[in-house]
């Protein structure tokens, strides 16, 4: 398992820990007090993401190759579609939101913020996921 | 990334100098193991910097190492 490797596995686990505690604490909060302010504080655990570029830098090799040109690539198409992926949802989303509250209504100014926070999020899944889809493709013999 | 019209012979090449192990090809070519697992299996084409160090690691032309088999439609 290399660098990329690792950082997408990472990110998946931090991001997926974080939204399983922040949704649990939150459901019980709610359940207790009828409202949650304390809940949202454990969406904090995701500022261990800004770490990963200090972290794996061993190389797997004698040769101190850390990463290469495949790697490069890689990570350049999982950028390009988890960016690509996240316009076709965001557009998608906006015509369904216009569709179901309708064109005279309006959304709280909470939800850009959410929309930005939450794309960002979904960037990041999605292009982790992609990652280790493709090393998955070029591992199978070996 | 893949491309099924390029073969190449890098295994066998490893196996007649010496035996020659994917980790110490990758060592010698300055990419990873992985690399050279995915390019063994037709599953990654290399660029062509990469493709002249494989081939100068093995001492022979590119065209030893990598061949371009046009499939007829």
């Amino acid at each position: 398992m290399n660098k990329y490797q690792k950082i997408a596995w990472f990110n998946l686990i931090v991001i997926m820990t974080t939204i399983i505690i922040t949704t649990t604490a939150i459901a019980i909060e709610f359940r207790i007090r009828g409202y949650s302010t304390i809940g949202l504080w454990f969406i904090g655990i995701l500022a261990l993401l800004k770490f990963t570029p200090f972290m794996f830098k061993k190389p797997e090799s004698r040769s101190g190759v850390v990463c290469d040109e495949r790697d490069s690539l890689i990570r350049k198409r999982a950028l390009s579609f988890a960016y690509t992926t996240f316009w076709i949802v965001f557009v998608l989303l906006s015509y369904l939101l216009f569709i179901i509250i309708g064109p005279k209504n309006s959304v709280p100014t909470m939800t850009l913020p959410l929309m930005a926070f939450g794309g960002a999020l979904f960037m990041k899944i999605v292009c982790s996921v992609a990652i280790l889809v493709q090393y998955g493709r070029g591992e199978k013999d070996g | 990334m893949a491309n099924n019209e390029i073969k190449n012979q890098v295994r066998r090449l490893r196996f007649e100098n010496g035996e020659m192990t994917q980790q110490q090809l990758a060592d010698k070519a300055g990419v990873t193991r992985q690399t050279i697992i995915a390019i063994e299996a037709g599953k990654y084409s290399p660029s062509l910097t990469l493709a002249f160090r494989i081939a100068r690691t093995f001492g022979v032309s590119v065209e030893q190492v990598f061949q371009y088999e046009k499939q007829e439609p």
